[in-house]
């Protein structure tokens, strides 16, 4: 485990928030409920698929999924398994930042209770 | 989209933890196409060597499938939510494979990660109760 691993690992890590914001942004306007059943579902999904950010997501995510292979093919990942905790703090900051979410003192709490949870859980 | 961007239905749920089941599904292919590579550690030299194990895997393949029917659960799941919850609900995830592991597997799962477990399942019923308008949740 270097620090080659580390910073492969938080650089996945990073764009995987950027594409579930960008998948976030990509939905906001689009309500499947305005036209009900299936064919509001595939409507709506369609629209989706027009929409810019959604293939920027689509890129982030192939770009994290690159790197995440190089990671996988090393035998010692002891330390990615406590650390994969660190996605769930870095999704509620970006939420926050740049989705205007409310991030209450409840939500927070539960994120952190989430990464100390997957930190006990990657070490034992 | 903020004012119902918090509120949790029931029927939200189901799809969370379909997307959390088709995820781990793709990490384990996704770890067995690396495994059939044989190559330990990638570097420079030896990275076209593993790019073309890993597309000549199954491993891959099933993965990326995995990961295209969650984009459509998931998409679904993000218009209907705020992020910062419905993602927060997908560390379900640490709770499901364990269990599936007991289950299918036969594995044992060691006490302490039972305590990781609980946290991990503490801060989910924590983040749904946020998901509620409730004054007292907002800071």
């Amino acid at each position: 485990m270097t620090l080659k691993i580390l910073s492969l690992i938080f650089s996945v890590e990073l764009l995987d928030t950027g594409s579930q914001v960008l998948f976030k942004k990509s939905t906001g306007k689009l309500d499947p409920n305005d036209t009900p059943g299936l064919k509001g579902l595939l409507l709506f999904l369609g629209n989706v698929l027009k929409m810019p950010a959604v293939w920027c997501g689509f890129l982030l995510v192939s770009c994290g999924l690159l790197l995440w292979f190089t990671v996988l093919a090393e035998v010692d990942l002891s330390l990615a398994f406590p650390l994969g905790g660190m996605r769930y703090l870095l999704v509620l900051a970006a939420s926050n930042v740049f989705l205007g979410e409310r991030i209450g003192r409840k939500r927070l709490l539960g994120g952190l209770c989430i990464a100390l949870g997957i930190a006990c859980v990657g070490l034992s | 989209m903020k004012d119902r961007g918090g509120k949790l239905s029931g029927a939200i749920f189901p799809l969370i933890i379909a997307v959390g089941i088709l995820n781990a599904l793709a990490e384990l292919s996704f770890k067995r196409g690396a495994a059939a590579t044989h190559i330990h550690a990638v570097t420079l030299s030896n990275l076209p060597g593993f790019a073309l194990g890993m597309l000549s895997s199954a491993g891959l393949w099933t993965g990326i499938l995995c990961y295209l029917v969650m984009f459509l659960l998931w998409i679904t799941v993000l218009s209907r939510i705020d992020l910062s919850v419905a993602f927060l609900i997908l560390s379900l995830d640490y709770l499901l494979v364990p269990l599936f592991s007991i289950l299918f597997l036969k594995e044992a799962v060691p006490f302490s990660r039972w305590v990781g477990i609980a946290l991990v399942v503490a801060g989910i019923c924590l983040t749904s109760g946020s998901a509620a308008p409730d004054k007292d949740s907002r800071l």
